[in-house]
């Protein structure tokens, strides 16, 4: 048994006996292997391994689509922070399950005559909801921050741009499945958000956040909030008329 | 998929990806019937025998959530092995602290060779087959990876969190322990 004194050969031998190699690099090892003798014996061995390759067990493509699809985190990845590298693997805790409510029924504060109604349906368009796991996270939008890059910033890029303000958490309303005040889940990887634990904010945060929110709607503390709509910024108010 | 047409590769699934993230849900069917029995097969190699379906539709779920986090000229299979690499691990440590309350750590977790579901056809494929099992534990996912998956010594470097170097030794290390026993 001996090697051959080529380490780059010996190093493309698995893949000219898998059939990946390039034509005029194949070429080149198959020149190699006609008077190397013990490349030749490698070669034989690796197609023998080759052919104990296992045949893959069954997978159920359709379930792991399904799951993919129906799956509330898919394409709400956690950022990250460093630029990260392939094969960096996320964190092994679970993401946190988001939900981003779009549509819905219409807050009650926004029924009350066609001025506060506009009015209503002017801030509801500068407020996303994020429903987080049970609880509901009513972001103000005051700059010029989108929907979209709220949504794929997340409630934290938003506090760390400072272009928005969390203003109160809430229990979710509705169901378990994301429907939330009549809303309807939106499963989009567009719309995908990506957010950190509720638990991070403060006291004094989640108070400040109730404190402004009180004063935009007038509804008490003990008031529950209610499932403010996600709106696209439309100049277009719901039934037709235009926003002031 | 070697390095042979990484740009090909890369560039489709990098496509998919793109199409997925904006809504083509054809794009998540067309990546997982690319990737999903290779990374089945290579879970399965590592060990893993009842809960092979389990492992590769988490692994596919996790990658899916974290496409932030992937680069869009990388191997997304090398991606996916590292990421099933990782959950057999931990699924591995898991149940090693059910059993004792002594941390496993990644080098000591057993990933058992024991490939004989393979039908041994003849005398030669038995040999080979004893001379892998002889192989250590990171000698062998390095040398199949690089002889039955075709990855390349970088790919095998970032599944086994590795280097590109080592990877290489490792092989040629495997492939001389293995031609030693088989001329025994």
């Amino acid at each position: 048994m001996s090697d051959c004194r080529s380490i780059e050969m010996q190093d493309r031998l698995p893949d000219f006996a898998s059939g990946t190699l390039p034509a005029a690099e194949r070429s080149r090892v198959a020149a190699h292997l006609a008077t190397c003798a013990a490349c030749a014996d490698d070669l034989a061995l690796l197609r023998a391994v080759r052919a104990l390759r296992p045949s893959a067990p069954v997978v159920d493509e359709a379930a792991i689509v399904r799951r993919l699809v129906q799956s509330p985190v898919v394409g709400m990845a956690p950022r990250a922070t460093d630029g990260a590298l392939p094969g960096r693997m996320p964190d092994a805790a679970p993401v946190p399950r988001l939900r981003v409510v779009v549509g819905g029924a219409t807050a009650p504060s926004m029924r009350a005559g066609t001025r506060r109604r506009l009015s209503s349906w002017r801030i509801a368009a500068a407020i996303g909801v994020l429903a987080v796991g049970g609880m509901s996270a009513v972001i103000a939008r005051s700059g010029g921050l989108g929907l979209r890059e709220a949504a794929e910033g997340g409630v934290a890029a938003l506090r760390d741009t400072g272009s928005a303000t969390v203003v109160a958490l809430a229990p979710a309303v509705g169901d378990s499945q994301g429907a939330s005040a009549g809303g309807a889940t939106l499963p989009h990887p567009g719309a995908a958000v990506s957010y950190g634990d509720l638990g991070d904010y403060s006291a004094e945060e989640l108070a400040l956040m109730l404190e402004r929110l009180e004063r935009w709607d007038g509804a008490a503390a003990e008031d529950p909030l209610p499932g403010v709509p996600l709106l696209p910024t439309s100049t277009t108010a719901p039934g037709g008329g235009e926003l002031e | 998929m070697t390095d042979a047409e990484p740009d090909d590769d890369a560039a489709l699934d990098a496509s998919l990806i793109s199409r997925w993230r904006e809504g083509d849900e054809r794009a998540a069917t067309t990546l997982v019937a690319r990737h999903a029995a290779a990374v089945a097969r290579f879970v399965q190699r590592l060990g893993v025998r009842d809960e092979v379906d389990d492992v590769v539709q988490d692994t596919f779920v996790r990658a899916f959530g974290a496409l932030d986090g992937f680069r869009a000229d990388a191997a997304l299979r090398t991606w996916l092995f590292t990421i099933a690499r990782r959950l057999v691990i931990d699924r591995q440590r898991s149940r090693a602290r059910q059993g004792a309350a002594v941390e496993v750590q990644e080098q000591d977790v057993a990933t058992e060779y024991d490939a004989l579901d393979v039908l041994m056809a003849d005398e030669t494929s038995r040999r080979i087959h004893e001379a892998l099992g002889r192989l250590s534990r990171m000698q062998r996912e390095v040398f199949l990876l690089r002889v039955q998956d075709g990855r390349s010594y970088r790919d095998i470097a970032e599944i086994l969190g590795s280097t590109e170097g080592a990877a290489r030794v490792h092989y040629h290390n495997a492939m001389r322990a293995v031609k030693e026993y088989l001329h025994e």
